[in-house]
Formats: structure tokens, sequence, C-alpha cells
């Protein structure tokens, strides 16, 4: 059998496979992250708490309402962008033309207060959330396992992302975003409603993130913690990408599950660390990021 | 970030000056993870299990009032050894109660010991406490990886579970787990064909699963807890490998949080089941009326029951000094019940009987709270080490 550095290539495959699969996490988390920041200069430490949001919005609404993962797939990442753009008009607006930091302050004390209340309701043991019977099966492929999950989960997230690159790319609103993120002020001369704009990018990014919670779901923990586990990863993974690169952030996302899931085949005692080593590395030689353009 | 700001709130809170030692409250601290991985196992419970304790011994000692304080170390051992300090030198605490990472402590145990504070370890399972680590004051009251390995690692053996692969959590109670496991599955007759370390707190197990599938071992031993030990059973069944699974240290609020559909059958041994006898199940009704519920662990029936074994120490040797305490406690007998045939040893061990006991499946179950049946007692002093053996340097020769 084949082998790289003494691991025998199937298995090698199923670990990049596991490894792409939670870069589609960070990828999903960091394209939001870099969508807000873009837009709305926001470095949004409430990102965190909104997967969390998602992952629970689904958990509560299939119990109270019994939907069908199908259907939670789209309602939760809604409820969780309704929220978030509550959020952004009663509380983020005012913080418009002062320094980032307060923007920063006021997103990480919303991600404590969110997720201290469920704590509170909870606790933090996981809720049990179970995995939509089309997609529990396993294929077992000789010494390979491939759960369908997570298979579906990386090709969702893949959609999800390209999707996202192709509207901010390569149409109108994606035009009108980019221009009012160039320079406002001109954005505005010319009639564009810029406040209203920033209230649904901030949704859109925060649904994002509750997508990516709902996916979550059946295959993680859903618990009040699970957001800030992710969360300094995903930062990481944006610095990494370049601040507000949305190109960078998603191929940062997927390369760095990648560089994860390879090493906790090599040496997984530094599997929680890599990212942070490889940050450091490319900030040495690349101070604006991959993908950044120098400020 | 977190530690600073922790570290700036505990600053502010704590302003009164140092109490001195023999007049005033006696207070004790709560240092443990309240909001962390392992606060399901201790955390919140942990602290009402203490408060509760003292509410039965009546709230006062020696005329004195009883405080209880309470501490979130984080998981993190500096935060765990700083809070002790900062507790010991500005509150004048006279007893900690430690639960939560291993590592925070045995921290937190050393710098209590320096101080001649006396530390009770209801939630750390480490071997560490009353081995090597042992100080004058300190009692370890939850059981060690070495019995909680070698009740399962046995059993599994015997069954023809010969073959084992290690999945460990990166610290000190992983590492010691890992150690003890290897050595009761090698004196079964088995053998130990590999292993795969993961961070504290891993997102996604499933990749240590995969190496392990790939090992070809019959057994993968889970040397981990709490919330890594979730995740390891929930994605082990998604991939169609729970049959191979063997659990060294399994809380009962793990159990409530998979659901008995996804842990049955898991057998583990435990110090503590609250529905094992008359004592027991009356620590296990109040705590669960007061808790909407939850299923108290082994670490909060023994916050309970030391706490009280505390405080009669200090009635009964008339004064708060912890040497004449200490002594008390190490020769007083264990009175609460919910610990069968329990005693202290020198270097601070509790022995007590263990149960190995099998996770009801969901049609065993007659509630929510009926977790587990109760297949064996294994008696104490068949499964601990003796004080000499045990690398405590209060009883080396």
């Amino acid at each position: 059998m084949a082998e790289f550095m003494g691991i025998p290539l199937p298995v090698l495959f199923g670990q990049l496979l596991i490894g792409l699969f939670n870069g589609a996490f960070y990828a999903i988390l960091s394209l939001g992250l870099a969508i807000i920041f873009g837009l709305l200069r926001v470095i949004n430490f409430a990102h965190g708490a909104l997967y969390m949001l998602g992952a629970f919005a689904a958990f509560l609404m299939g119990e109270w309402l019994g939907l069908s993962f199908w259907v939670l797939l789209i309602a939760a990442p809604l409820a969780v962008a309704a929220f978030a753009a509550l959020v952004e008009r009663l509380l983020l607006s005012w913080l418009r033309g002062l320094d980032p930091l307060y923007g920063l302050l006021l997103t990480f004390g919303l991600a404590l207060v969110i997720e201290g209340l469920f704590q509170w309701r909870f606790g933090v043991a996981g809720q049990q959330f179970p995995m939509p019977a089309s997609l529990s099966g396993t294929t077992i492929l000789g010494p390979l396992i491939l759960p369908h999950y997570r298979v579906f989960v990386i090709l969702a997230a893949l959609a999800v992302c390209l999707l996202t690159w192709a509207a901010i790319e390569r149409t109108r609103i994606g035009a009108i975003l980019r221009a009012a993120t160039e320079n406002r002020p001109l954005a505005e001369a010319f009639g564009f409603n810029v406040p209203l704009l920033m209230t649904a990018t901030y949704a859109f990014g925060a649904g994002l993130a509750g997508l990516a919670g709902v996916l979550a779901a059946p295959v993680f923990q859903v618990s009040p913690l699970m957001g800030t586990n992710l969360i300094i990863v995903v930062f990481a993974v944006v610095v990494i990408g370049g601040m507000g690169s949305i190109g960078g952030a998603i191929l940062a996302g997927l390369m760095l599950g990648l560089a994860e899931g390879l090493t906790k085949v090599v040496y997984p005692e530094a599997s929680n660390i890599i990212v942070f080593v490889i940050m450091a590395i490319v900030l040495f030689f690349r101070p604006a990021g991959l993908f950044g353009k120098a400020a | 970030m977190k530690t600073f700001l922790t570290t700036v709130a505990a600053a502010a809170l704590i302003s009164s000056a140092a109490m001195a030692q023999q007049d005033g409250p006696v207070r004790i601290l709560a240092l443990d993870d309240l909001t962390g991985m392992y606060s399901g196992n201790g955390g919140p419970n942990t602290v009402r299990a203490i408060e509760m304790a003292v509410a039965d011994f009546g709230g006062e000692v020696l005329g004195r009032p009883i405080e209880v304080l309470s501490a979130d170390h984080q998981n993190k051992p500096d935060v765990g050894s700083a809070l002790a300090q900062r507790f010991i030198d500005e509150q004048g605490v006279s007893m900690i109660a430690l639960g939560g990472s291993s590592a925070v402590g045995l921290a937190a145990q050393g710098r209590a010991g320096e101080a001649k504070v006396i530390t009770i370890s209801s939630g750390g399972y480490a071997p560490n406490f009353s081995g090597d680590q042992c100080t004058p004051y300190s009692i370890h009251w939850a059981p060690t990886t070495r019995e909680l390995a070698r009740g399962v690692a046995g059993a599994v053996v015997e069954q023809g579970g010969d073959t084992w692969y290690l999945l460990t959590a990166d610290y000190v109670f992983g590492h010691a787990l890992a150690k003890d496991a290897t050595q009761a599955v090698e004196e079964a007759g088995g053998q130990v064909v590999g292993e795969t370390v993961h961070p504290l707190n891993t997102n996604d197990m499933a990749s240590a699963l995969l190496s392990a599938q790939g090992s070809g071992a019959k057994v993968f031993g889970m040397a981990n807890a709490g919330t890594d030990l979730e995740t390891t059973i929930k994605q082990a069944a998604q991939m169609g490998l729970s049959g191979n699974l063997a659990a060294m240290l399994v809380f009962d609020n793990n159990v409530q949080a998979l659901g008995l559909e996804a842990a049955q059958g898991i057998r583990t041994t435990t110090s503590f089941y609250w529905d094992h006898n008359d004592a027991s199940r009356e620590f296990g009704n109040r705590i669960m009326e007061m808790n909407g519920g939850q299923v108290p662990t082994m670490g909060h029936a023994g916050a309970y029951a030391s706490t009280l074994h505390y405080l009669q120490a200090v009635e009964s040797a008339g004064t708060s000094d912890p040497d004449a305490v200490i002594a008390a406690m190490k020769s007083n007998p264990i009175t609460s019940g919910i610990f069968e045939n329990a005693s202290i040893q020198e270097n601070g061990r509790v022995v007590m009987d263990m149960l190995l006991v099998e996770v009801n499946s969901p049609d065993e179950s007659t509630g929510p709270a009926d977790l587990y049946e109760v297949i064996a007692t294994i008696p104490g002093k068949d499964l601990f080490l003796p004080a000499a053996d045990s690398g405590c340097p209060l009883t080396a020769n």
C-alpha cells in the first residue's frame, strides 16, 4: 500500500476529509466575519455566540415545533439573522464612526451575556440533537470510513461559500456593497441606503454563523460554550486570510482545516496550536495576511 | 483575555482584610470549574452540595458561623493557584474544596499545603493528589484513575476485548488514566496496541477514532472525561464504532447529556450512584429537587460528605487549627453513609467501596434519573493502593 510519512494513503485521505470537514466550518464562520468587518469595520466577537445561537435555535425549534432538519437548516439561520438585525439597529449602529475597539468591546460583552444566559438556562452539558435519518449512514470503502453527514456538510459549505463569493463579486447588490465598503460617502451620494445595507450585511454574516451552528448540531455538542471554543481559531483564520478579504477567508478556512487534519495524524498533541503557528509565520512574511491588501 | 478579566474581577471583589484564624467565621472555599467543560460533574452543583452540608450541620461550628465562598478557576492552573493564594491571604479560608481539572487541583493543593490550609479534592481524579504531590493537609475524596481503570479494564478483557487502543486527553489526568489502563489491561492478559493523545477540549474526535479503527484494536479505551468523552461517544456512534468503546470515567451528567440511546451498555466504575442506598437516595433526591433534576455525580456526593466530615472534625477537635482538624479527620469514622466502608489513610487517600455499573438501555430505564444498573460492588480494600505504596512523601519509609 502506498504510504506518506509512514501513513497508508487511504487512512491519510480519510483524515484529510475530516480536516476538510472542520475547515468547512472555519470557512463559513470566517466568511461571515470578513463580510461584517469589510463593510461595518466591526470585529464581531459575538460571532461564536451567534454560531451557538444557530445550534440552539435549531435544537429548540426542533423540540417545540417538531420541524425537520431541512426546514431547520433555513429557519434557524433566519432566526439568528433577525436577532442580529435587531442587535445592529439597537446597539451597533450607535458606534458608527467611533474607533473599531468600541465595536469589539460591545460584541465581546454581548457574547458573554448571551452565553451566560444560555449557561444559566441549559447548563454546560451538551443537548441531544438527532442526525437527519437520510444522512446518518456511513459508507465504508475498504479502510476508508465516509460518514454521509460529514460529506454533506463539506459540499453544503462549499456551495454556500461559492454562492456568497459570487453574489458579492458578480451581482449588482454585491457591487453596491463593495462600493460602500471602498468609499461610503460616495456610495451615499449616489443615493444608496448605506445604513440599511449595513444592517442587512450584519444580519447576513450572522445568518452564516447560524447556518454553521445548525450544521454543527448533529456532530458536535449543542452547548452554550460551543462558540467560545471555536471563535479564537476562526479569528486566526481571518487574520491569515487577510482581514476583510472574502476569498481569502474561504480559502484560508479550508486550508487550515486541512493543515489541522494533517497535524492530527502526524502529531496530534499540536493540533490545537498549529493554526496559531501558521498565523505567526504568515504575519511575519505577509503582515496583511495571505490575500489582504496592505493598508 | 478571560484570565486577565477574571483576575481583575477577583481583585475587585476581594477587598476585606484577612481574618484571624481562630475567631470570626469559618470559611470554606469551593474552587472549581464553575462554567467550563467540567462544571457539569463539579461546578455549581458542588457549591450546592457544600452549602447543603453546611446547612445540615446547623450553619455554625464552635459557635462561629460557617461561610461558603466559591471561585471559578476555569481549568487554568495559574488562575487556580493564584485564586487559592488570594482567598487564603485575604479571606483566611480554612478549607478548600477542589474540583475540575486535576492540573489545577494539584497546583492549588500545593499552594494551600504550604500555607497549612486543608484541601479536599472531591473532583480531581489524578493519583498524584494522594501520591507524589500529597501534603500533610490534603484529603483525596475522589477515586483515582487507578481504581477507575482497574474496575473496567478487568471486566472488558475478561469478555474477550484483549487488544486496546487508547484515546488520551493530553494532561495529567488523561496520562494517568492511560498509564493505569495500560497496566490493568496487561495484568488482565490483554495488550495496548496504540494511542492517540489529543488536546483537552477537542471539538472533533473523528480523526482519533479513525486512527483507532486503523490499528485493528478490538477496544477503544477512552482516557478522557467530560465533554471530550461525550464527543467521542457521540461521534463513534455516527461512525458505527460504538461497540468498540470502553469508558474509564463517565459521569452521570455525561450519560444524561448523551441520552441512553447513545450511551447504553457502557460499563464504568464509580464511587457513587444516587439510587444505591438510603443515604445516597436521600442526598440525590434533595439535590435534584434544587437543581431541576440534574443527577448528582460522585464529585457532588463527595463534596457533600467530605464537607460534613470536615465540620465534624472541627467540632470534635474543638478548634479550626489545621493540624488538629486533619488528625481528627483521619481518625474519626465517616458517618454520612453515602460512601460505604469509607476511611482515610495516612496519605489523605479516602478508601471506599466502588461500584461497577452499566448504563441502562432506554427500555430498562424507568425515568430520566434512572441511568445505571449496579452490577457489582468492589470492596475498597482490594482496589485502592496502600498508603505505603502511594509514593506520598508522608508515608515513605
